[in-house]
């Protein structure tokens, strides 16, 4: 069975002396839950771009469900690879809600009548099919996130990127998606799903984490194990999560807490018991 | 007192069937030097709070008031206002730009303000239009530049070169360039990433040291804890309270406020309701909440 | 947006629900209906009243504002002021026996009745004509417009013109000019916090501050379509391919309707031009029934 992403010895530059992405490998499995942190300018959107063959890899190589990335397989790398973008204005192309629900489903020329069907499923999916009349004007940020995610969702591919998608919301926007995320890779667990983010907490919560620096691969593994030295963490200017700071400060107080726990809630109801 | 609101009310549309208040009856006061933070959720009314101290909008009525300006779209009001104000006070009264100078605002990914063909002209051209002589205004940018830690190597480039990091300092240090003695930022640190603003709260915690009166408009609570002195609460364009950080974060009404408080409050709070044994309320700091919790196996 | 052609109402009438393409043909029939001739001018003022009210009744249907209307008529105001000194103030060119002397002052200029009765004319015709077009733009979405618009473009196709690339480009730039003009909203308090002002100074300033809007408002744009085309691209787009499409445009009952009486319409009106010009006595007739004087 092939992985659901393969990457060799990637490379990549947009300038000729500045290499933005260096002979990268790694592989993902299918349904997998993988984090990529890293600063601004680390490179992660670029190796999301690669991915999604937005972009041109300079050399090395790049599978999606075996079927290698290039011009001749352009189109069926669409159909394995979604991603959702940053900026929820720029990439909102329709006029109205259903309308950008529906403009991957016009580009598959997905018959009308089930369009129509696919349009309403995915915005239920998302909590939106009560502004599918409304335009992007009239939406929060957070509500054109929810349509972005449904136009990818609606096209049914096996691998989906969000690169920083809440990067650009408040709080309550924040909140929101994460919960849909959350919800989503529930529901979907054969999705592999790769998650482009400055937010260490969510980082915690998945399957692997990769952290990029300089174009670089400086850690991968376990959350557990890539944010287990701190101080190599914090020398890239990274932090750690809460929950793990806590758990290194009592355990050097001789109070060691289960590696299970992952968030606040269960890590109080831990330390009343 | 720097600044003050007196009942400030604003209507959003005034004439549009779908207007409403902005403001509703907003009153408060800032001293010289403070480190104020105002947070609210989307809506709340923040921006358009702000924006009434430099004047680039007009509370319907009521008004606010920093140092011996006055703004306000009741020219009644005003009038009376500045009755008794001196006469070269009386003319500042009405220059904007005199207002302009002494509140520099800093908006929401200022970035987007840059135009000018190379960093350096790009800066001055605050000072510029403040009247600033040109060499005055050519030192005022040199020092706001290296405030803002961007070199010299930088002056004679393109602003649209640069990193976006590098772009949002140069244009802050456009607004510190003008050297105002209050400065105001709306969400500084949207869509940095965890270094850059690290950096960025460090550059405004300076310039709060140097004398200026700081007001920050933002969701990210870890900021507010870290800097702010005094923090005010928007909700639905009301006035909810105005308070401490410690004071609101340790308070139980944030959450009708629809605020992200920072994760320490929420672990102390979660342990306080799960009813943990010892007392913890008063504690304020990490290391100190350590303490406590692992001292049962000391 | 505040402009002449007004905004899409919220409602959902009889006119909201045509088929736009109906909408845009009905249009341009009753425009031409408004500049067809129709004999002397008591005639053509009776005749254009009757269409207007004609169109006030479609304007009823489909809720359009009355005020709003009145507003969009403060737009040609000054076009109406230029008119009046154009055909009432300047010395009729000609042969001006025929012609009726409204106001003659004793250095020998004169005002006809015909110069202001043109005015007028030429007004009258301008407002019917903007309340069609307003009854247009407030009963149709803009996007509605474009699919209509790529509709009547089709045949072109036959000649590999790639009428779809058209269509979507207009519908992008219709569904990101809300997001510039805020984004240039923002732009401007930004300058002006900076010290621009943007309603003094002179030609020179003004320029420059002009230059302190348009820049970072391109910049933008320019990143903004970057974005705009990845996030295209990764979902499928391919502008020469051949796509399905989510709204389509129904021909239904109530357009067969409407395209009927728009036909009666037009049958009705140039009948009317032709006897006011043609038929002798026609005139005569309507003087008698209306009682107005001949000009």
């Amino acid at each position: 069975m092939s992985k659901a992403i393969e990457v060799k010895n990637l490379c990549f530059s947009y300038e000729k002396d500045v290499q933005k992405i260096k002979n990268i490998s790694f592989s993902v499995e299918k349904g997998e839950y993988v984090t990529l942190i890293g600063h601004n300018g680390s490179g992660k959107s670029t190796l999301s771009k690669l991915l999604c063959y937005l972009l041109e890899a300079d050399s090395g190589e790049i599978y999606l469900n075996g079927i290698k990335v290039c011009e001749e397989n352009s189109a069926k790398i669409r159909k394995i690879i979604g991603i959702v973008f940053q900026n929820p204005d720029n990439q909102f192309i329709g006029s109205t809600v259903e309308n950008d629900i529906a403009f991957g489903l016009e580009n598959r020329r997905v018959p009308r009548e089930e369009m129509k069907e696919l349009v309403l499923k995915y915005a239920q999916k998302v909590g939106m099919e009560k502004y599918l009349k409304k335009a992007p004007d009239e939406l929060s940020g957070g509500q054109k996130q929810r349509v972005a995610i449904a136009g990818i969702l609606s096209l049914n591919n096996e691998i989906v990127i969000f690169d920083e998608a809440t990067s650009m919301l408040d709080p309550e926007g924040v909140e929101d998606i994460k919960r849909l995320i959350r919800e989503t890779k529930r529901e979907h667990p054969d999705l592999t799903f790769i998650s482009i983010t400055h937010d260490i907490e969510e980082a915690y919560m998945s399957d692997r984490v990769i952290i990029l620096n300089k174009g670089e691969i400086y850690k991968d593994g376990k959350p557990e194990e890539v944010f287990k030295d701190k101080d190599e963490i914090r020398k890239i200017g990274l932090d750690i999560p809460f929950v793990l700071k806590v758990k290194n400060a009592l355990k050097t107080k001789t109070l060691q807490i289960p590696d299970e726990i992952k968030n606040i809630d269960e890590l109080s109801d831990f330390l009343c018991k | 007192m720097q600044i003050k609101c007196e009942n400030i009310k604003y209507i959003y549309n005034p004439k549009d069937p779908n207007s409403y208040y902005a403001l509703d009856d907003i009153s408060l006061e800032i001293e010289k030097g403070d480190f104020v933070a105002i947070v609210g959720k989307t809506g709340s009314g923040k921006s358009t709070l702000i924006q009434t101290f430099n004047g680039l909008i007009l509370p319907t009525s009521g008004y606010s008031q920093v140092e011996y300006f006055y703004i306000t779209s009741d020219k009644k009001l005003f009038k009376s206002k500045i009755k008794n104000l001196s006469k070269q006070e009386q003319i500042d009264n009405k220059k904007q730009y005199m207002l302009r100078k002494k509140v520099g605002m800093v908006f929401q990914f200022p970035e987007y303000q840059l135009f000018a063909e190379t960093v350096l002209k790009d800066v001055m051209f605050g000072p510029r239009n403040f009247k600033v002589p040109e060499e005055e205004a050519k030192e005022l940018s040199k020092k706001a530049l290296s405030e803002v830690g961007i070199s010299e190597e930088y002056y004679e480039k393109s602003p649209f070169e640069l990193s976006g990091g590098e772009k949002r300092r140069v244009a802050i240090a456009g607004i510190l360039a003008s050297n105002p003695d209050i400065l105001i930022l709306d969400e500084p640190t949207a869509g940095l990433d965890p270094d850059g603003k690290k950096d960025l709260i460090k550059l405004i915690k300076e310039i709060h040291e140097s004398g200026k009166t700081v007001i920050l408009v933002t969701h990210d609570m870890d900021v507010v804890m870290e800097c702010a002195s005094k923090v005010v609460v928007l909700n639905d364009a009301k006035l909810m309270k105005i308070c401490t950080p410690e004071e609101l974060f340790n308070g139980d009404d944030f959450e009708t406020f629809a605020l992200e408080i920072p994760t320490f409050y929420k672990f102390k709070k979660m342990l306080i309701e799960k009813g943990y044994k010892k007392d913890i309320s008063s504690i304020n700091d990490f290391d100190s909440l350590m303490g406590v919790l692992g001292e049962k196996h000391e | 947006m505040n402009s002449v052609f007004g905004k899409l109402t919220p409602y959902n009438t009889i006119i909201h629900r045509l088929d736009p393409r109906v909408k845009i043909i009905s249009l341009i029939a009753l425009m031409v209906m408004c500049f067809l001739p129709y004999g002397n001018y008591a005639n053509r003022f009776i005749i254009l009243g009757g269409l207007f009210l004609i169109i006030l009744f479609i304007m009823l249907l489909g809720r359009v504002s009355f005020l709003s209307f009145l507003k969009s008529l403060r737009h040609i105001w000054f076009m109406m002021v230029f008119l009046v000194i154009i055909f009432a103030l300047i010395p009729q060119a000609g042969d001006t026996s025929t012609k009726h002397v409204m106001i003659a002052f004793e250095n020998g200029y004169t005002i006809y009745w015909e110069g202001v009765l043109q005015t007028l004319h030429i007004s009258f015709r301008l407002g019917l004509m903007l309340s069609l077009t307003l009854i247009l733009t407030s009963t149709t979405s803009p996007m509605d417009l474009t699919y209509a618009f790529e509709w009547f473009l089709s045949p072109l196709r036959l000649i590999k013109f790639p009428t779809q690339i058209i269509s979507m480009t207009l519908s992008l730039a219709l569904r990101f000019i809300p997001t510039l003009l805020s984004e240039a909203n923002k732009i401007m308090k930004a300058q002006k916090s900076r010290g621009v002002d943007y309603q003094r100074g002179f030609l020179g300033k003004k320029i420059k501050s002009v230059t302190t809007l348009i820049v970072p408002l391109l910049v933008s744009c320019f990143s903004r379509s970057d974005e705009l085309s990845l996030a295209m691209n990764a979902r499928g787009y391919e502008p020469y391919e051949k796509r399905t499409s989510y709204n389509i445009l129904i021909f239904g009952l109530k357009d067969v309707v409407a395209i009927f009486v728009v036909l009666i319409l037009v049958g009705g009106f140039s009948t009317l031009c032709y006897f006011t010009n043609n038929v002798e006595g026609f005139d005569d007739m309507i003087n008698m029934i209306f009682g107005v004087a001949t000009f």
